[in-house]
């Protein structure tokens, strides 16, 4: 047992003071009485008592004594010891491993600079025998050295100098805030361990255990492209790009070269264009350089901070380099690249016996939707032209069916009057409800629904699907007989409405080119929802065919899809794929060091206080309770026994 | 406290002593006896024995019966009420009600006597002797000029029942009531006494005095009990006491224990034994307890 707080002993003084008050305790008190003959006689008969009275007086007192003891101890906080407190030194160091720390200064990197310092550190805590913890705070913070002792000392080294070896500074955030939670774990075994952070961020507010080492150099900068993109104005791109400075003032020199720009399609190489200004920015300060084309609307863009630069008219380009020519501290930065300015070909053909609007309406709706990704030519068979079976990525036929279903490209047939060779189906006569309008009834729930009502779709005639091979998967239905199927298999991509849109209410829905849109992005998905990102973003990747090729910063093949793929390195990701369609397809990705580490001399909130879970409740039992609960029963015994005295 | 005064006597005097029927006692008086004596109150007849005097024949009977029957006539007799007052400091020195009924119960009993004709004399018991100022009294006017002293009688010093008794040398052989008037708190042998009386063939009435306090002693806690009869206060008769609920249950079971000691004592020796507390009013004791006695009718 610990008494935490010895000096409620002194309460033992009380046993002294019980003492003094049984001595000085009034004596008998006189009376007189006539005779005492009586008393003397009662005595044979109060004699037999003695014994008990005795021994009640004798534990009265040990009852006193045991009160007053309890008390003491209470005030002196009795604790059972459960586990003695290391005496010896233990620290934490934890390296911040932030995209920021890769900044050099006489290519002596921050990172260098922080474990070098804790291998100095682990060095003096070594030689006086304590234990030394390594954390590295990347996104995902882990140990590289956990409680270390002194004949551990070249595991520590080799590890922290293999971390600098191997350049494995991240190129993203750190998660400091997840570090000092791990740190929780060593400060649960030993809650007198001090915390190093070796970062060069500063901070609002550090807290008490937490000693922080600043790496950073005083002469250091960095001039930084922080984001950059394209937008179609008037037909044609205008670049937004922001920059900054951090650690001085200083004008920059921009570059910006526009590859494969105008081209008529992928195989056509297109111009280059290359532009270069000089960019004054103050300390600290975003600048926004927008170059774009048009004269027009440039009023707008004329606010503080943003200069507007004049280039040629470019409706179309491979890849757009960034680049600042200056020599700072932090390098990783200073290049960025802009993809997307070639969008794919979606040839459309469209071949009806009795044609009407409704489906080009749908695609120009999608044209303008979709400008970003698809550049949709709408073909429409004219009336006696044959349809052609081949050259399309997507084929509709309504009414008059071809005779075999293209290979090549998605089809969708419409109010089938017969069954396309292959097609896997067998048509029957057409359900004809004289005018009644049936709503439809979703059988199976499918992502070509996404957004849209199907009870509010009504028919009043559709063609009887008589049969359908197992491939199809029956999705809408019209009084219990199928009238949307889906079949995705491999290159076999259909889909079949077996009523005119002549006959329902969907061609006046907007469900209807909701309906188009959903049917493209489930047979033709989008590998990948935009062409910028963060480093240590996970961005979805799905494919057109079996199997989807990433290279460039990362060689990585996927096979099932939705895939994900951790963006851990800044650059170019290639995504290359062959469709089912046999096309080949690449798409390219540009991955930027996040904007905040590209400020190298940010000055950050606070960091979160270490939670120890190691409370005293771990290393001591607060006998608190025993005691007063011992005090209870004692005072109980004690009145007990007065109250008996007179008896 | 004082009961002596013309309106206590005056309600005594409607009582009388009714003393036992084997007393001798003297001539004269009004206590019937079981003899027979020359009184004109009929008691029985018996056969005519030789030497009877033959003026006593009934002649009546004779000329029924043909046999000589002598008329029996009952006897009253004067007795002697003898009153041994215990003088002792428990009786009333630190007690003055005490002291003050023990004297009222005496002058009743007195009274009694004289009112009955009897002679009465009072003896104050001190230490080992007694003290008799005042006589044998006959007569209301001995008696009250007698009792008019009692309001000087103290109470002091300790008090040997038994030898002021047997050295009591005007004791006849039953002649009378002998009435011990104490609280018997005491260690000499007042049992001897007893016999002493008894073997002189007084009656003898034993009237135990004791006050509330020393029924139901009230007092607790540590207690130095001084005694009334202690000389000192190292004498042993002081007792230093925690008295607790425990030990008054033991007072209260020992002064019972000594109550019936008195009482069996008394009914063996044919003795009468009565207790009575100085809370109860006097003429209770007299009318009550005496009653059912059957000394007072």
């Amino acid at each position: 047992m610990k008494l935490l707080a010895p000096l409620g002993l002194l309460g033992l003084l009380g046993i002294i003071a019980l003492i003094i008050i049984y001595i000085i305790k009034p004596n008998f008190q006189q009376k007189y009485i006539s005779s005492t003959y009586v008393w003397k006689l009662s005595l044979k008969y109060k004699k037999k008592r003695i014994p008990t009275s005795k021994l009640r007086n004798f534990l009265i007192i040990f009852c006193q004594i045991a009160i007053i003891a309890a008390c003491a101890l209470i005030l002196s906080k009795p604790n059972q010891v459960l586990k003695a407190q290391s005496d010896v030194r233990e620290v934490i160091a934890i390296i911040d491993s932030s995209a920021s720390m890769r900044a050099q200064t006489d290519e002596y990197s921050r990172f260098e600079r922080a474990a070098d310092g804790v291998l100095e550190l682990s060095d003096e805590v070594f030689s006086q025998n304590g234990v030394v913890s390594v954390l590295v705070a990347n996104d995902e913070p882990y140990f590289l050295a956990e409680r270390l002792a002194a004949e551990n000392k070249e595991t520590l080294i080799n590890n922290v100098k293999k971390l600098v070896r191997d350049n494995a500074c991240s190129y993203g955030v750190s998660d400091v805030d997840g570090a000092i939670a791990l740190c929780e774990d060593v400060l649960t075994e030993n809650p007198s361990a001090k915390i190093y952070l070796f970062t060069d961020n500063a901070y609002s507010y550090v807290p008490s255990s937490v000693t922080l080492m600043n790496v950073s150099g005083e002469d250091e900068w960095n001039a930084a492209i922080l984001n950059a993109y394209a937008e179609v104005e008037e037909n044609y791109y205008t670049f937004f790009v922001e920059v900054a400075c951090y650690g001085r003032n200083s004008e920059i020199e921009l570059n910006i070269t526009v590859s494969g720009a105008n081209a008529s399609d992928k195989t056509d190489t297109g111009a280059v264009y290359s532009y270069e200004t000089l960019v004054t920015c103050p300390q600290d300060t975003v600048q926004r350089i927008i170059f774009r084309n048009q004269e027009s609307g440039i009023e707008e863009y004329e606010t503080e901070n943003v200069t507007v630069y004049p280039i040629d008219a470019l409706y179309s380009y491979q890849v757009v380099n960034i680049a600042i020519n200056e020599t700072d501290s932090f390098a990783e930065d200073n290049n960025f690249y802009i993809y997307g300015g070639q969008k794919e070909v979606l040839k459309v053909q469209y071949a009806s016996s009795a044609p009407n609007s409704f489906f080009n309406a749908a695609f120009l709706v999608l044209k303008a939707g979709y400008a970003d990704r698809w550049d949709i030519v709408f073909n429409e068979v004219k009336q006696g032209e044959a349809p052609l079976t081949e050259g399309y990525d997507f084929y509709i036929f309504e009414h008059q069916m071809p005779e075999s279903l293209p290979t090549d490209g998605v089809v969708l047939l419409v109010d089938p009057d017969s069954a396309p060779a292959g097609s896997g189906l067998q048509v029957g006569d057409a359900y004809d409800y004289r005018g009644q309008q049936i709503p439809l009834t979703e059988e199976n729930p499918h992502e070509i629904l996404k957004g849209i009502d199907p009870e509010i779709i009504t028919l009043s005639r559709f063609v009887k699907i008589i049969r359908h091979d197992a491939g199809y998967e029956e999705v809408l239905s019209c009084d219990n007989s199928p009238v949307l199927l889906i079949k995705d298999e491999g290159a076999t991509k259909v889909g079949v409405m077996s009523f005119g849109l002549d006959y329902s209410s969907l061609a006046l829905l907007p469900e209807f080119p909701l309906l188009i849109r959903n049917l493209l992005n489930y047979f033709l998905p989008p590998t990948v929802v935009g062409n910028s990102f963060e480093v240590n973003e996970k961005v979805t990747l799905n494919a057109r065919g079996e199997t989807l090729y990433v290279s460039g910063n990362a060689e990585q093949s996927f096979d099932e899809f939705p895939a994900t793929l951790t963006l851990a390195l800044p650059g170019t990701y290639d995504l290359n794929q062959t469709t089912y369609f046999g096309k080949s397809v690449t798409e390219s990705i540009y991955v930027r060091i996040p904007a905040a580490e590209s400020n190298i001399k940010a000055v950050a909130d606070s960091i979160a206080e270490p939670y120890s879970e190691a409370t005293a409740e771990d290393f001591y039992k607060d006998l608190l309770f025993c005691f007063a609960v011992a005090l209870v029963v004692l005072e109980f015994c004690e009145w007990w026994l007065q109250s008996r005295e007179g008896m | 406290m004082t009961y002596l005064n013309d309106e206590f006597f005056s309600r005594l005097e409607t009582l009388a002593l009714n003393l036992k029927p084997d007393l001798a006692g003297y001539f004269g008086g009004k206590h019937l006896v079981s003899t027979y004596g020359q009184t004109v109150e009929f008691a029985d007849f018996r056969e005519y024995q030789l030497g009877d005097d033959i003026r006593r024949i009934d002649w009546n009977l004779y000329s029924r019966f043909e046999k000589f029957f002598l008329k029996l006539f009952t006897d009253e007799r004067q007795m002697k009420i003898q009153i041994f007052v215990d003088c002792s400091a428990s009786m009333g020195k630190d007690n003055p009600a005490k002291g003050a009924y023990t004297v009222a119960a005496a002058a009743a009993l007195g009274f009694l006597g004289v009112h009955n004709m009897d002679k009465v004399s009072f003896n104050f018991m001190r230490a080992t002797g007694l003290e008799n100022n005042y006589g044998t009294i006959i007569g209301k006017n001995s008696f009250f000029r007698a009792v008019s002293d009692f309001n000087n009688i103290r109470f002091a010093g300790e008090t040997d029942i038994e030898r002021c008794i047997t050295n009591c040398n005007t004791l006849g052989n039953a002649d009378g009531l002998s009435v011990i008037i104490s609280d018997f708190f005491t260690e000499s042998n007042w049992k001897k006494a007893v016999d002493y009386l008894r073997y002189h063939r007084q009656q003898v009435l034993l009237l135990q005095i004791l006050t509330p306090e020393e029924n139901d002693p009230l007092y607790d806690g540590r207690v130095n009990l001084i005694d009334s009869e202690a000389e000192a206060a190292e004498d042993p008769k002081n007792m230093k006491l925690k008295i607790t609920r425990a030990m008054r249950n033991a007072y209260e079971e020992a002064l019972n224990e000594f109550k019936n000691d008195i009482k069996t004592f008394c009914a063996k020796r044919g003795a009468d034994y009565i207790t009575v507390c100085t809370d109860n009013a006097i003429e209770r004791v007299l009318f009550g307890e005496l009653l059912k006695t059957g000394i007072v009718s």
